[in-house]
């Protein structure tokens, strides 16, 4: 095919310039926020991990310390348990969240009602579109002293049980209602997954006598197994910062620090708080960089073993 | 979505019914625990302390409910109707210019001759696996004069670059043809995007926005940090977070108030519910219209992508 | 042409100069005042009816401006990194100001300005002032020290109605918060009473800490062996804490004990739900009347002796800890402003019975009586319940101005609601001395000031065995302490014996 541009103007440099002059004025200001607000701040993020703030000097009038950041973040046992929570609660995230959708999703693909399946549809995306706070809402008129389910337990004659106290409920009611929130709504990608795969596949299989689960195994699964690696692998490329700092803030509570406190966390309350810029500072370093680090690994596998990636 | 032929003239058998049982029972389970605690929430902010002590704690649907939760927190103070506003304009105004500036943006990376196309490009991916971090955020923010005012809600978070990167590969993706036509005719770069490309994307569009817009309006993490004294522009989500979260607020005695003996006495919870309610009430008004440009935008970024 | 324009810009000239002149000598210095954490958060006064801010502008010749935050803290330190520090700023305690001169935009030095505040040092107290010198510096100023002093107290009515006696040990009190929560003392044939709560807004066990005081000391003092020691170490706590849990398995806590707000208990305690709580007996009586503005929460409570245990030590500061930003120190003009209305705020001038109490504003009146008490008293026509509240504007505005200066109960001065004290008042003094003749522990841990991460990272282990320990759900008490010295406890030892030493407690 060939390009019908002949004209030469549109070829040469100052040709091109002056023809795209008008779009570069409309990324004039994405790009001035770009380098402000994204560029600048990593600028400061490097400054600032090797100094120690003060308020008095300000970002460049503190005084440098080197490293020392850097060593209280590796030999600290208060930071090193922020590490673990962190990604203890991503792995916990990521085993929890995976199954589940793409049961779904093959359950709502062979579905033979096509009206119960858009209810069911219309109805599992919902909980996607509430803000944390919502959800958090829900589940302190659920599981608090006199929520719901203790008064179940009452009737039933049973104790009250502080779900939203304890640490050891800390981690079910979060991982559980991040699931509630999100399952409806992973179930989106499988299905677009399930629908490109040739019906053909099914009604060979079915001639040849495979019951549903057969079917499920040799046809369904193997369609979407490149989608399947995909989103496995790019869940693992977020691995320290899918902790849902912002679903945690909520949830957690001084009397579960010890398994719920994770690197945003500690960030907000004790870099924010009390100024602790600049180990909040070398923090962030240290998490954009190994998550640069999974992002770059886990695309590489995703391309080896699904033949997709990001780029 | 491919609906699926019935199956005529084929028997299905035991297994296959079994297998169908289950899934509408397993499904219709799932509805269920979808459903109840937005019912649950829904019918709390109706109840009143009077039916609760009447009907015991297990009771769900208010047989006489009441508008009192909603009344008081009208009556409190502007702070809920406020908030409201709030949210509804930082809603507004962001989704706008966000949808506006990674548009412009990817549209620009879309040319396939532009110069500067490969810096530019290396710029945007950069931001997308690299970033600063909330503290440097936060002191670029003030820096920049944003702290305390309506616009740190919305510029911070200006351009998304994932959203630069889906329209990118979106506008790359259009058929050349039509491209080659309008340039054949002398449109200009101006006229292609907003006469031309645009209107062949508006599913894009579409979601984008509408993801943009969802996200504005749940945001409460940066008016946490952003807003300190300038109370007036709390937005709703971060107004039901201090309600949760602070177990002062709404109980003051310190003088001004009336002493509301049965205020007292009665549960927050109606009121943090009936504030629950109002907070999510937008998102389901339009989510019915808008649950075929999700899905289709998902699609497009995701699938494609 | 050119002639009127010289004229013009002549007179121009002249007209912005005169201004300038007079701006200069006419603008008054702007003192802003702020309180990191203010105990009346209401909205300030407009301007208009603002009758306390006219007084300090007219006073002093100066615009002074109080700000009262609702979350200080924050506030201040977004101030300060953006260089609009406040001028006079108020604190909680010294360990948090602290935090901010280790930022370096506090004043350095209080002592160049002492000559110009003798009255107000006077009533400082050299303890104190010792205590605020750091290396030779002082950092801060206070009130004269003095607190509300908080006990035990115990409704009366429900005692009478159930035919209960005063309790006189731990398992009397038990048996009384049992009852007050299980045989419906307010006799309205509903089950909405309970003996206790604690109120500490899901992150403590609030008020319930202060049973401790039955046990022991649940601080850093200094023991009989001379030797730094705390509750946590000699098993003290342990004792709180089964007494504790033992009241929650009996029910005797209500339900949202753990997760309720100071205020929102305040509104509960007041309306009736709670038989026993640690509060200052004045400030019950007075709080209770002018929010239910009836009188039936008059006669409810009774001050509870401590039949074991003491109460515990009297503070030795005052309260808010004042001090300036650097920036406002390098000012003269405004120190000289603020050194003046130090000089005069403080319980030796008539402006502090002014400004802290509302004297000559709004129909209060002082009466000095013979004892050489100050008396302050109000038109009870106008105020009818005893209350120096709810008057649109005033007591909030004076109390917003006064929480800077007022050192409370330090300044001698008790208050009623006629023009000399009438048997009401004198009985609850009555009741405040009965208080009072409990015996307290020694003021040593007072003279602490620990490392605020330390003590986070160590209460944090704490509060959370502690709840689980109450819950049920946890009960290894030695494992516990290992945690606690581990967290946290074993540094604060460390500092804690340093520091008795510097003050001579650990010879």
């Amino acid at each position: 095919m060939t390009t019908s541009r002949t004209l030469s103007s549109r070829h040469s440099l100052k040709g091109r310039l002056r023809r795209y002059l008008p779009i570069y004025l409309l990324m004039l200001l994405p790009f001035l926020y770009l380098i402000i607000y994204r560029y600048y701040p990593i600028v400061l993020q490097f400054v600032l991990a090797f100094k120690r703030y003060k308020i008095k000097g300000g970002i460049w009038g503190s005084d440098w310390v080197g490293g020392a950041n850097f060593v209280k973040m590796f030999t600290s046992n208060n930071i090193s348990r922020l590490f673990v929570n962190t990604i203890r609660i991503s792995v916990l995230r990521l085993v929890v969240g995976f199954f589940p959708p793409i049961i779904l999703s093959i359950m709502l693909f062979d579905m033979t009602s096509e009206r119960f399946r858009r209810i069911s549809q219309s109805i599992l995306y919902i909980p996607h579109f509430f803000s944390w706070v919502v959800i958090y809402g829900i589940v302190l008129v659920l599981f608090q002293t006199e929520g719901y389910i203790n008064n179940i337990r009452i009737a039933m004659g049973m104790e009250r049980v502080e779900y939203l106290l304890l640490r050891d409920y800390f981690l079910p009611i979060l991982i559980g209602s991040g699931l509630w929130k999100g399952l409806g709504w992973s179930t989106i990608i499988y299905l677009a997954a399930l629908t490109s795969i040739n019906p053909e596949l099914y009604e060979v299989a079915k001639i040849d006598g495979a019951g549903p689960l057969k079917r499920i195994w040799h046809v369904t699964l193997p369609g979407i197994k490149s989608v399947v690696v995909f989103v496995l692998v790019m869940n693992l490329g977020s691995i320290l910062s899918a902790a849902g700092t912002e679903q945690i803030l909520l949830f957690y509570g001084p009397s579960n620090y010890a398994v719920s406190d994770v690197i945003g966390t500690w960030v907000y309350r004790q870099g924010l708080g009390k100024l602790e810029y600049g180990l909040s500072s070398a923090l962030a370093m240290f998490e954009s960089t190994v998550g640069l680090m999974m992002v770059l690994i886990s695309n590489a596998l995703a391309r080896r073993f699904a033949g997709v990636g990001i780029w | 979505m491919r609906a699926k032929k019935k199956r005529r003239g084929v028997r299905l058998t035991a297994a296959e019914k079994a297998y169908q049982t289950v899934i509408y029972t397993l499904v219709g389970l799932l509805l269920l625990i979808s459903l109840f605690p937005l019912v649950y929430v829904v019918c709390l902010s109706f109840t009143s302390q009077q039916e609760l002590y009447a009907r015991g704690p297990l009771m769900v649907v208010p047989y006489q409910p009441t508008l009192r939760a909603y009344r008081q927190i009208l009556g409190y103070s502007n702070a809920y109707s406020t908030a409201f506003g709030v949210s509804a304009l930082r809603t507004g105004v962001g989704t706008l210019l966000t949808t506006a500036m990674s548009m412009f943006l990817g549209y620009g990376l879309s040319r396939k001759d532009i110069p500067g196309k490969r810096v530019l490009l290396f710029l945007v991916m950069v931001t997308v696996l690299y970033g600063g971090g909330l503290i440097p955020t936060f002191m670029v923010v003030q820096q920049t004069g944003l702290l305390d005012t309506f616009w740190s809600m919305v510029i911070p978070g200006l351009v998304n670059s994932w959203n630069v990167l889906v329209f990118k590969q979106f506008f790359s993706n259009l058929p050349e043809e039509i491209e080659e036509a309008a340039y054949i005719d002398g449109c200009g770069e101006t006229r292609m995007l907003f006469g031309i490309v645009m209107p062949m994307s508006l599913p894009v569009l579409a979601a984008l926005s509408l993801f943009a817009a969802v996200g504005h309006w749940n945001a409460w993490f940066d008016a946490m940090i952003y807003i300190q004294s300038q109370k007036q522009w709390i937005p709703l989500q971060l107004l039901l977070h201090n309600l949760f979260v602070d177990a002062n607020l709404g109980f003051s005695t310190g003088g001004i108030e009336v002493f509301d003996i049965e205020a007292v006495t009665s549960s927050s919870t109606s009121v943090r519910m009936a504030v629950t309610v109002i907070s999510t009430v937008p998102i389901l008004c339009v989510y019915p219209f808008l649950q075929k440009y999700f899905v289709k935008g998902v699609y497009v970024g995701a699938v494609k992508g | 042409m050119r002639k009127y324009l010289a004229l013009l810009l002549a007179l121009t000239l002249l007209l912005s100069g005169v201004s300038f002149v007079s701006a200069d000598a006419a603008d008054p210095v702007r003192i802003e005042a702020f309180m990191v954490h203010p105990w009346v958060t209401s909205e300030k006064p407009d301007p208009e009816i603002d009758i306390y801010k006219k007084y300090f502008d007219e006073k002093f010749g100066i615009d002074y401006v109080m700000m009262n935050p609702a979350d200080g803290k924050t506030e201040l330190l977004t101030r300060m990194t953006a260089g609009n520090a406040p001028d006079l700023i108020g604190f909680n305690s010294f360990s948090e100001l602290l935090e901010f001169y280790d930022q370096g935009v506090l004043i350095e030095d209080w002592t160049p300005c002492l000559d110009q505040i003798p009255d107000f040092t006077e009533c400082m107290g050299e303890d104190q002032i010792h205590f605020f010198t750091r290396d030779g510096k002082l950092l801060a100023l206070a009130p004269r020290p003095g607190e509300q002093h908080w006990g035990w107290m115990i409704r009366k009515d429900w005692l009478a109605a159930l035919g209960l006696a005063m309790p006189t040990s731990m398992d009397e009190l038990y048996d009384v918060l049992y009852a007050f929560t299980h045989n419906d003392p307010d006799g309205n044939g509903e089950a909405d009473t309970y003996g206790i709560t604690s109120a500490g807004g899901g992150t403590g066990i609030g008020e319930l800490s202060n049973i401790g005081y039955f046990f022991g000391r649940n601080e850093w003092y200094v023991d009989e062996n001379g030797e730094a020691n705390h509750g946590i170490l000699t098993g003290d706590y342990l004792e709180t804490l089964k007494f504790i849990k033992k009241l929650y398995d009996g029910g005797c806590l209500d339900p949202n004990w753990y997760t309720q707000g100071w205020e929102e208990r305040k509104s509960a305690l007041f309306a009736g739900e709670f038989g026993m709580c640690w509060y200052p007996p004045l400030a019950l009586y007075e709080e209770s009347l002018g929010a239910r503005q009836d009188e039936v929460g008059a006669d409810w409570w009774q001050v509870m002796p401590m039949f074991q245990g003491k109460l515990p030590a009297e503070t030795i500061t005052g309260s808010p800890i004042l001090t300036v930003s650097d920036s406002c120190a390098a000012d003269p003009a405004k120190m000289e402003k603020i050194c003046a209305i130090l000089q005069v705020m403080n319980p030796l001038h008539e402006e502090y019975y002014q400004i802290c109490h509302g004297v000559d504003f709004d129909g209060y009146r002082l009466n000095k009586l013979d004892d050489g008490t100050n008396y302050i008293w109000l038109d009870a026509e106008s105020f009818p319940y005893r209350m120096r509240s709810s008057a649109e504007g005033s007591y909030i505005s004076c109390a917003v101005y006064a929480q800077f200066f007022r050192a409370t109960s330090a300044d001698g001065v008790i208050s009623g609601s006629t023009p000399e004290p009438d048997a009401y008042v004198l009985a609850k003094l009555a009741e405040l001395a009965e208080l009072n003749k409990n015996e307290r522990h020694s003021a040593e841990n007072k003279f602490l000031t620990l490392d605020q991460a330390t003590m986070e990272e160590a209460n944090m282990v704490a509060n959370e065995f502690t709840l689980n320990y109450i819950l049920g759900t946890d009960d290894d008490y030695d494992a516990f302490v290992e945690n606690w010295l581990a967290a946290g406890g074993e540094d604060l030892k460390e500092q804690a014996t340093e520091q008795f030493t510097e003050w001579g407690f650990i010879k």
